[in-house]
């Protein structure tokens, strides 16, 4: 039954309600309403009896009294005209009947006379009394012969007003359930559209009730899915690409590495099995040295990623002059534009074009767009670099006559590992970091990059937006572009590494720069040779077996305090990353130089030691 | 035919005193009805003020007032006595509510009669003529029993008032709507 009725859809389940509850309401007032008619009849009955019997006691108190039965059965005899009493008796006061009267089928008169309330029969007693005295009683009795029609016939009528109610509660019910239903039964079905997977909601139009409230929540709730659906399948094709994408980029990372490792693999091994010429060296060393600094370039773009990644960059902001930044970024990637010749164009402002940048960086990224231009350019074509002065601002503009941008490509020049070409036959080598190291380092020099294109083979410009720093003074020291040529004559140096190779560069490195060097494989006898005679400084590895460049720094520490010496120390590791560098400069070590290292770089920093704003890179 | 005179007799008498030795069945029986009469009488509202008692006046000349006063003895009738005395001269009937005369008393007491219908008193009697010489209530045997008349008219002009249930009873009433 329950389980019937609970699979019944919910318009029939409403109107099922409405008709069980309005029928039970009837049902109960016309039962209470019956019950009240019964009683009230016998409530009459018994009154009208009553009446009745006083009437009859007070008329034949004289038959009593004058002990006259005829007169008394006369008096008795009147009720005849009642039919529904059955029977009427008098009494004298000694309790002996005195006169009575019954309609046929009723008993004779009962021997004692006692009021009784029977279903059946009423039958009542009044007192005879005169002047005072009681001389009599008399009963009455009542059929109550009429009260199951009168049950019968109110129950009929009950059962009319049932059905008339019955019908009038159908009848409205149905039309007022629809108010609950109609919304609900749309719902439904829109949640069975929404299971298969389609997000239209249908109108749906309900009262401002509870209904309408869940019909519009229903509604929020849908387009919330509908709209993190949508993001879920853009996050997740994002994700797709981008994994592609690293795909690729390892791809690239793995033969930008490769390549030069072979060139310098290749001459290496020429060099050892046959007997060379000087001429042959020449050559080797020149290959080596190129592609030693290529792949040691694609190192470097691969921690500024990371750097920049991280949010560890750190710029050295100075005041500098974008012409002479240019300049130098031109003068850099001439030979190899002459090489294609490619003609190189610089125009610039003739007024000091300052901008507050790290001048290290900003070459990067002018480097950057023009080696891109150079190698995107046919030979024969032209790149032209030009500084456009602003109210507010320095326009840098790389423009080139090379293949140019495809406008589907053009907007994701500055991803990550993007590259217009990510096949492994493409023709351009590089990573795809270039464009989105300068970005990001633009950006951080709060300034903004662009490219623009006008298809395929037809050029490319790209143009740096820097701003231009207000109350500058008017030239400051173009530092980086003005590499001094460092020499440390004198300057003697304590260098310790576990690796030969490694030390016998770095010894070489110290000496052709004039520098006085006391080379150790072993801590130890370093230690030893430095407690002797303390240098001018100490370039320490920091990864060796036995005893590691920190406890050599708090060693050569112990000798200072024991002399009242400052020995600087250098770290000198390939430990790039940013926290290896954080570390050692917590710890003590005067700058941290990441292998491979530029040698003049490296000269620099050493001589940089005497002056007390000495910087690491 | 003696029966229901016994009957009725006997009935009308369980309630009273035991029965006297006195008297004739007939008059026990016409004491006993007598002796009801005042409950079914209204007298004019002056006629009793103040009195403890209601005196039923008997004028001698049978053995009524002894039976009456065996069937009445102790009797109350709404708070007062019933009393039964003798009269004889017109000045013993002021206080009567009731003068029974018999029938062989009735020549000698004429003017007494006569004095006792200008009073509220109910006049009785077995006097066969009573009714016509302004009598109220008249006594007599039907069929062996003892029955009354009425004359409602001499009752008003008495100024009594005499319950319908006693008119019912009666044998005959005469003297139109009382």
């Amino acid at each position: 039954m329950r389980g019937w009725f609970a699979s019944l859809p919910i318009h029939q389940k409403l109107i099922a309600f409405v008709l069980a509850v309005s029928t039970a309401a009837v049902l109960a007032a016309l039962s209470g309403l019956l019950a009240f008619d019964i009683a009230r009849f016998r409530s009459s009955a018994f009154d009208e009896t009553q009446a009745l019997a006083r009437v009859i006691a007070r008329n034949s108190s004289g038959a009593v009294l004058f002990n006259d039965p005829d007169a008394a059965r006369d008096i008795l005899q009147s009720v005849e005209v009642k039919p529904s009493v059955s029977r009427a008796c008098l009494y004298a006061a000694t309790g002996s009947l005195f006169a009575a009267y019954r309609r046929p089928p009723a008993p004779p008169c009962p021997a004692v006379a006692e009021e009784a309330r029977g279903w059946r029969t009423l039958a009542v007693v009044a007192p005879v009394s005169r002047s005072g005295r009681m001389v009599g009683t008399v009963y009455v009795e009542r059929r109550l012969a009429d009260l199951p029609g009168r049950i019968f016939v109110t129950a009929a009528a009950a059962l009319v007003m049932l059905i008339v109610a019955g019908i009038l509660a159908f009848a409205l019910a149905r039309r007022m359930q629809q108010l609950i239903s109609r919304p609900i039964v749309a719902l439904a079905g829109a949640a069975r559209a929404i299971g298969r997977d389609r997000f239209e909601l249908p109108e749906i139009s309900a009262p401002p009730d509870e209904t309408g409230e869940l019909v519009r929540s229903f509604r929020d709730m849908v387009q919330r899915l509908a709209s993190a659906n949508a993001e879920r399948d853009d996050l997740l094709r994002r994700e797709r690409q981008a994994s592609r994408l690293k795909d690729e980029f390892l791809a690239a990372l793995s033969h930008e590495l490769r390549t030069p490792l072979n060139a310098i693999l290749g001459w290496t091994q020429i060099l050892e099995a046959t007997d060379p010429d000087p001429q042959m060296v020449a050559k080797a060393v020149a290959s080596v040295s190129r592609n030693a600094r290529a792949q040691s370039r694609v190192i470097e773009d691969l921690l500024d990623v990371s750097r920049i990644v991280t949010g560890k960059m750190q710029l050295s902001l100075a005041a500098v002059d974008v012409r002479a930044t240019l300049q130098a970024a031109v003068d850099v990637i001439a030979p190899a534009a002459s090489a294609k010749r490619i003609r190189v164009d610089v125009a610039v402002p003739p007024v000091p074009c300052i901008v507050q940048a790290d001048p290290d960086r900003l070459r990067q990224v002018l480097w950057n767009l023009l080696s891109n231009a150079v190698k995107f350019t046919d030979a024969g074509g032209t790149v032209a670099a030009s500084v456009v002065e602003g109210e507010r601002e320095f326009s840098i503009a790389i423009a080139d006559t090379g293949i140019g941008i495809s406008a589907e490509f053009l907007p994701f020049v500055f991803e990550r590992f993007r590259q217009a070409d990510g096949s492994p036959t493409r023709e351009h080598g590089g990573l795809g970091l270039g464009l989105a190291i300068v970005k990001d380092v633009v950006e951080l020099h709060s300034g903004t990059v662009r490219a623009g294109s006008d298809g395929p083979g037809r050029g490319a410009t790209f143009i740096v937006v820097l701003p231009r720093l207000v109350g500058a003074p008017e030239a400051a020291p173009p530092r980086a572009t003005i590499a001094p040529l460092t020499r440390l004559d004198g300057v003697d140096v304590v260098a310790i590494d576990d690796n030969q190779d490694a030390l016998e560069i770095l010894g070489r490195v110290l000496v052709s720069a004039g520098a006085h060097v006391r080379a150790f494989s072993s801590p130890e006898s370093a230690l030893a040779d430095i407690r002797r005679a303390p240098p001018f400084a100490v370039l320490c590895d920091i990864a060796m077996p036995e005893m590691d460049g920190f406890a050599v720094l708090a060693a050569i520490a112990v000798l200072d305090r024991e002399r009242g010496t400052t020995t600087p120390v250098l770290a000198l590791t390939a430990y790039a990353a940013p926290a290896d560098r954080e570390k050692s400069r917590a710890a003590g070590f005067r700058a941290h130089i990441a292998k491979p290292y530029d040698a003049a770089e490296l000269v620099r920093l050493i001589a940089a030691i005497r002056s007390p704003s000495s910087q690491s890179t | 035919m003696l029966v229901p005179i016994v009957a009725l007799a006997l009935a009308a008498l369980s309630d009273a005193a035991p029965a006297s030795a006195q008297g004739t069945l007939k008059s026990k029986v016409e004491a006993a009805i007598v002796s009801k009469f005042p409950q079914f009488v209204e007298w004019p509202a002056g006629a009793l003020n103040g009195r403890a008692t209601i005196d039923l006046c008997v004028v001698p000349g049978d053995g009524m007032q002894r039976d009456l006063e065996d069937v009445v003895s102790g009797d109350r009738i709404d708070g007062r006595t019933v009393a039964v005395r003798r009269v004889e001269r017109d000045a013993d009937l002021s206080g009567c509510q009731l003068l029974f005369v018999p029938a062989s008393a009735i020549p000698s007491h004429r003017a007494l009669l006569k004095r006792a219908a200008a009073l509220p008193v109910l006049t009785v009697s077995d006097d066969e003529g009573f009714l016509e010489g302004g009598g109220i209530v008249r006594l007599r045997e039907v069929d062996g029993r003892v029955r009354f008349d009425v004359d409602a008219a001499s009752a008003a002009r008495a100024g009594l008032r005499i319950s319908s249930q006693l008119l019912q009873l009666a044998a005959s009433v005469r003297g139109g709507p009382a």
